[in-house]
């Protein structure tokens, strides 16, 4: 495991493909009702990358990631995760997903909540002590120690999803499908989570594919920005982040950076027209 | 009346909210707040008892005075028994088929709601069933059902239970039924099965939808055991004693009004009883499904 420090130099992306999108094409219903709502995407992540999708609204940028997650079922084409089809990907745990609400269940408390997936993956070779090590490391990253036995209903948007993050980090996943999972949180806290994230990816071996509608937050967190057409939802651009490692408040004020930001902005303006 | 009562209510609760913060002493406020309101319900009751006899003049074989009712109880029948003794005996009576028939409800209306929300054909197979459970004129068939099966406790029991089966049923469908696309996805990424998305997820979701039901199944299996009792033949239960005191009413009209009244605590005493369980089993659910 690398530190935040030595992370600058070795934020090596691996040569395996992690997630692999090829000619896909989703349609939702039939006949008259139906909707195209991704025609051909070809898109290969590596493992270890941190890669995120942008684009216009009803884009596709949702239905791509439960695709990869096998909740749903392309249409065309084929998905690839971890050298497997989804569907075994799923089975085997390869990857948390991270829900734009935080879907936490009410009637379970914060504690049991991220105890959740443990209960049902039955772990072997983790002992009870340790999963509650885990699940008290883990409420201690997302700042919610001292809210172990509240339920859901009694937090806060924000303080629910970082509940919900925790949630997916207990099991160790290798890859990370977060659909827009800061949208709800106030800057300050969306910005608290967002290096926390960073660190997170740096420290473990995660591959992330993240979803955002906030282009400074793509450009800060991802080694490549994928902005995608309006619908039907294409690849517009992959533009290649190329700012240094760790992402600090330093580099959020690089000239690089703003240039960066520029570039998916205009890459971004250029799709809505496309799909109007 | 509710607009004299409440000045009397609210200084106390306003009071009370200024030292009583936190979660227990709220819950304390609410239920003697509660009590205070059940108190001028009952104040407001017996009032309005006593200012019908007084305003329409009505001779004790139209409307005895409360007091007479309550003095009945305590007299000594015909039998030589007193009169609450025997009354209770037969609320006992009522009670247990009532609830021997909520449970078979219970158990046979969340199997049907279950398969209903979780399993198309079956489900579609036994709507017709739940849907005719609904609009069977129980009333009117009761008498042929003691008939056929009858006048033992088991038949009246069965009947209690066919009342309440439909909401426990319904309620039990909705409530598997209703659970978001996000939880089912999210214990799908998890690789859950079919089992473990049922007690881990739906399950629990569904318990407040099912105790709603389960309040409305417990005052209907009184009802029904009651109807149940009123075919002739039958020799007790609170629906016989309402049956012989209507019989007897010019010469003890007091009768009537003790076995109505005995009858509609005994529904209330089975509504509060769900009440309590669901309190119990719902603590840890949103607090507003509890009120
Ligand atoms: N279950 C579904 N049934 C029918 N149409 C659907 C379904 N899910 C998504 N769609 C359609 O597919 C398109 C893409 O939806 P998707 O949720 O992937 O968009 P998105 O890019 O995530 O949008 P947003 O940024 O608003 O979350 C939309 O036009 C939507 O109407
Ligand atoms: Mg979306």
């Amino acid at each position: 495991m690398t530190t935040t420090d030595n992370a600058s130099e070795t934020v090596a992306i691996g040569t395996q493909i992690a997630i692999s999108f090829e000619g896909v094409r989703k349609e939702f219903g039939s006949g008259v009702n139906a909707t195209l709502a991704i025609e051909s995407v070809d898109l290969d992540i590596a493992e270890r990358e941190f890669v995120s999708l942008i684009g216009p609204s009803g884009c596709g940028k949702s239905t791509l990631l439960r695709l990869a997650a096998d909740l749903i079922e392309p249409s065309g084409g084929s998905v690839v995760v971890n050298g497997k089809s989804p569907r075994q990907a799923r089975l085997d745990r390869d990857y948390g997903f991270i829900f734009q609400a935080p879907t936490l269940f009410d009637w379970r408390t914060v504690w049991k909540n991220v105890a959740l997936p443990l209960e049902i993956m039955k772990i072997s070779g983790m002992s009870k002590e340790k999963k509650d090590e885990e699940i008290e490391r883990l409420l201690d990253m997302v700042a919610l120690n001292g809210f172990e036995s509240h339920h859901p209903y009694q937090l806060s948007g924000g303080m629910q999803q970082r509940v919900s993050l925790a949630r997916a980090l207990v099991f160790r996943p290798s890859i990370l499908l977060m659909d827009e999972p800061f949208g709800a949180l106030d800057e300050i806290t969306r910005d608290r989570m967002n290096l926390e994230l960073h660190r997170i990816w740096a420290e473990t071996n995660t591959t992330i594919l993240f979803v955002t509608h906030s282009i400074p937050e793509a450009v800060l967190l991802s080694g490549r920005v994928v902005v995608m057409t309006a619908r039907p939802g294409r690849v517009q651009e992959i533009i290649p982040i190329d700012l240094p490692y760790p992402r600090t408040t330093e580099v959020e004020e690089s000239t690089r950076y703003y240039e960066l930001v520029t570039q998916v902005r205009e890459s971004l303006s250029k799709a809505m027209v496309g799909g109007l | 009346m509710s607009a004299s009562a409440s000045p009397e209510v609210s200084p106390q609760i306003a009071a009370s909210d200024r030292f009583l913060t936190d979660e227990r002493a709220e819950r304390l406020r609410s239920a003697s707040a509660r009590i205070i309101l059940i108190l001028i319900l009952v104040a407001i009751f017996l009032g309005g008892w006593e200012f019908l006899k007084w305003a329409t003049d009505a001779p004790r074989t139209t409307l005895p005075h409360f007091h007479e009712v309550v003095n009945y109880l305590f007299s000594t029948n015909s039998q030589g028994d007193k009169v609450w003794l025997d009354t209770g005996r037969n609320l006992r009576l009522t009670f247990i088929e009532a609830l021997t028939g909520l449970a078979v409800a219970i158990i046979a209306g969340f199997a049907a709601g279950t398969l209903m929300a979780l399993s198309r054909w079956t489900g579609r197979g036994i709507m017709p069933f739940v849907i005719g459970a609904q609009t069977v004129p129980i009333v009117a068939i009761a008498p042929a059902l003691v008939i056929w099966l009858g006048t033992g406790w088991e038949t009246k029991a069965l009947i209690a239970g066919f009342l309440a089966f439909f909401p426990i049923a319904v309620s039990t469908a909705r409530g598997i039924g209703d659970v978001s696309q996000d939880s089912l996805d999210l214990m799908a990424s998890y690789g859950a099965s079919r089992t473990e998305v049922f007690f881990k997820l739906r399950l629990p979701s569904a318990l407040p939808y099912i105790f709603t039901g389960l309040e409305v199944a417990a005052a209907f299996s009184v009802i029904g055991a009651i109807v149940a009792e009123l075919p002739v033949g039958s020799q007790d239960g609170i629906g016989v004693v309402i049956l012989t005191s209507q019989q007897y009413f010019s010469l003890q009209p007091e009768s009537l009004f003790a076995a109505i009244g005995g009858a509609c605590l005994l529904g209330g005493a089975m509504v509060a009883m769900v009440r309590l369980i669901q309190i119990a089993v719902l603590r840890g659910h949103r607090a507003q499904e509890l009120s």
